[in-house]
């Protein structure tokens, strides 16, 4: 998966017509390590219609508060460089197909 | 990080649970993961923070994400669980 930075947040996000799903985890945390795959896999599945990208918090702590994020994992859709939606925590891969669909 | 820290702080959590009405969460992997988390953070900043949790790197603040954090008893009331799973209703 695309991996996302404080300097890469403009070109990738904002100036991007496409829906935008970002994974934003750190390297310890627990339910990060088991929400990754999921998201990765879902990446796959949306290849072409949304873009995935993760990032890890310690980081990247601008981008970070630029929407505060205080928990993690927190994932968040971006429309048209908009934030869309966003859910915090961990979530069942179908939970998250129906998030994705329900939301672009 | 050494396993016997590792097991202290599973006995310790476990204990803490036990004396709140709760319980630490019977999936192993996650408390094993969690209870590492944990003590990176100790070695890297000094207390058990949160490793579910973004720090300020204000001390004082950052005092309400040190195990147990202030937020787990409401979560697990409400959730029934605290936000990284450690503790379970």
């Amino acid at each position: 998966m695309n991996i996302l930075t404080d300097n890469t947040f403009e070109s990738a996000v904002k100036n991007n017509d496409k829906p935008v799903l970002v994974d934003i985890f750190t390297e310890w945390c627990p339910p990060c390590k088991m929400l990754g795959p999921i998201v990765e896999k879902l990446g796959e599945e949306y290849a072409g219609k949304v873009d995935f990208y993760k990032m890890d918090l310690d980081k990247n702590p601008k981008t970070g508060d630029m929407f505060g994020v205080d928990r993690i994992p927190t994932v968040v859709l971006f429309i048209n460089g908009e934030v869309k939606d966003k859910f915090i925590g961990l979530k069942e891969e179908e939970e998250i197909r129906n998030w994705i669909n329900s939301n672009i | 990080m050494e396993e016997k820290d590792i097991e202290n702080l599973i006995k310790k959590s476990n204990e803490y649970a036990k004396s709140k009405g709760f319980n630490l969460n019977p999936n192993n992997a996650v408390v094993s993961g969690v209870v590492k988390g944990l003590l990176i953070r100790k070695d890297g900043f000094g207390e058990i923070y949160c490793p579910c949790r973004k720090m300020t790197g204000d001390k004082k603040a950052d005092k309400r994400i040190i195990c147990p954090c202030i937020y787990h008893e409401e979560e697990i009331k409400k959730d029934g669980h605290c936000f990284c799973n450690l503790f379970v209703k």
